[in-house]
């Protein structure tokens, strides 16, 4: 689409910054004085700023709620733990006493807690983020209790630290039945390897005896052969003596 | 001119805010994403609604520059501002989409208010019905004016005229010249007079 009009004035750019007052005040004054005696730079000067009022009756009056879901992984919740969790409690080592330390911080805090099929769910008083939502996050529903009193606080507390035993236990044992497995799979391959250094060390050996007997057998030929060739020799100058 | 889109203005001190934010959402603390998903939102969502020309298709860009912004969040690098890296996000989502639609985002216009809404959701405000008949007419000129214009000036204008963008801001946002954000501007801005001239007339 061609203007009606062309304007061949080599001032488009410096119309556009005086149209959205960006001139420094040397340009402005420039350009005003242009104005006056430039027609086609005039009537484009008007015309666009037209234009400018229509685009402005495009209002957006609101603006819809973007909720951005992003995915949280087991590290970040890691990181919100130790984030929130005092000082002198992350000096304190244990699992269960971090467990029940948690809890304590979440009831007294108010932070949501849910519990669901898995087990305590402490949620960090941050949705647990899904996907991307407009309007509403899509979260799983787990049943949530937002105020404990004392008795079910501390129930919740035992529970925590039975299933965190529970849960030591069971990884104690796995990490015990995979360092057999590699404690056996190293002895195999020590003894693998002591094997093969005997097997070299024989096969050096040998090599040496070999070396030492080729060494033995062609020195005794070489001592025959010179002996028999004197011998020879000597026999020789005896029959031309005589 | 238009209403103003930007809830904090654009200065160093908002910067500051915006990468201490982006280090507290590295760090693992999510909820400092949606302080600047609720500081940007507006700003973000008026350029896509003003480049697509659909309420629907905005906020589907919106969400997905967003959701960029977030998982590309760690290559971010701190000389560029965020408001221009998260503009040429939105601007890529809304290229994405427009290519898709091979340029055109096909609607009835008829069909639709102002703001891109399908007609059947009751309007509250306190306006009487000729005169919001008359904006949603004005608009919806505009709207098609704008949607003809190729992107790469649509852009120029969205951010100029919308998003109150300084020549300089522009030009870092798209990685060109400031001249050449002048030039596309002003032929822009000549389309915009002849298409408005010309669906004016045709009403």
């Amino acid at each position: 689409m061609k203007p009606e009009v062309e304007n061949n004035c080599g001032k488009k750019e410096l119309l556009v910054t005086y149209l959205y007052n960006e001139t420094s005040q040397p340009e402005q004054a420039e350009f005003e004085r242009h104005l006056t005696s430039c027609a086609s730079c005039h009537n484009e000067w008007q015309a666009f700023q037209g234009v400018r009022e229509e685009l402005s009756t495009w209002q957006m009056p609101f603006v819809p709620h973007i909720e951005v879901v992003t995915p949280r992984t087991a590290m970040d919740a890691l990181r919100e733990f130790v984030r929130l969790v005092p000082g002198w409690l992350k000096l304190t080592s244990g699992l269960a006493t971090a467990a029940a330390a948690a809890l304590i911080v979440f009831a007294l805090t108010g932070t949501r807690i849910s519990v669901d099929k898995g087990g305590i769910d402490a949620k960090f008083g941050v949705k647990e983020i899904t996907q991307v939502t407009s309007g509403t996050a899509t979260t799983a529903t787990p049943i949530t209790v937002n105020s404990l009193s004392r008795a079910e606080a501390e129930q919740m507390i035992q529970a925590a630290v039975a299933q965190a035993q529970a849960q030591a236990q069971q990884q104690t044992q796995v990490q015990l039945a995979s360092l057999e497995t590699k404690l056996n799979a190293a002895h195999q391959t020590q003894l693998q390897t002591a094997t093969a250094r005997m097997r070299q060390e024989q096969q050096r050996k040998l090599q040496v005896e070999m070396a030492k007997f080729d060494n033995g057998t062609r020195q005794t030929l070489t001592e025959w052969l010179l002996t028999a060739t004197e011998a020879s020799q000597e026999a020789t100058s005896n029959e031309k003596n005589n | 001119m238009a209403e103003s889109v930007r809830q904090f203005p654009n200065t160093e001190a908002t910067e500051a805010s915006d990468n201490h934010l982006i280090a507290r959402t590295l760090a693992g603390e999510t909820e400092a994403f949606s302080i600047l998903v609720r500081r940007w939102e507006r700003p973000i969502y008026s350029l896509t609604l003003r480049m697509l020309g659909r309420d629907e298709d905005a906020r589907d860009a919106c969400q997905e520059a967003f959701l960029a912004a977030f998982r590309n969040l760690s290559k971010f690098r701190g000389d560029a501002k965020f408001s221009s890296w998260m503009y040429r996000i939105a601007l890529n989502a809304c290229h994405t989409r427009l290519r898709s639609s091979n340029g055109l985002v096909s609607y009835s216009l008829d069909a639709e208010d102002e703001h891109g809404h399908r007609r059947d959701v009751a309007d509250t405000k306190l306006e009487s019905l000729p005169d919001q008949l008359q904006r949603t007419e004005q608009t919806q000129i505009i709207r098609r004016a704008l949607q003809a214009l190729p992107p790469e000036m649509r852009q120029v204008i969205v951010m100029k005229e919308y998003e109150e963008m300084t020549f300089a801001e522009i030009a870092d946002v798209l990685g060109l010249p400031t001249s050449t954000v002048k030039s596309r501007l002003y032929t822009g801005l000549q389309q915009m007079r002849l298409r408005l001239n010309h669906l004016r007339e045709a009403v």
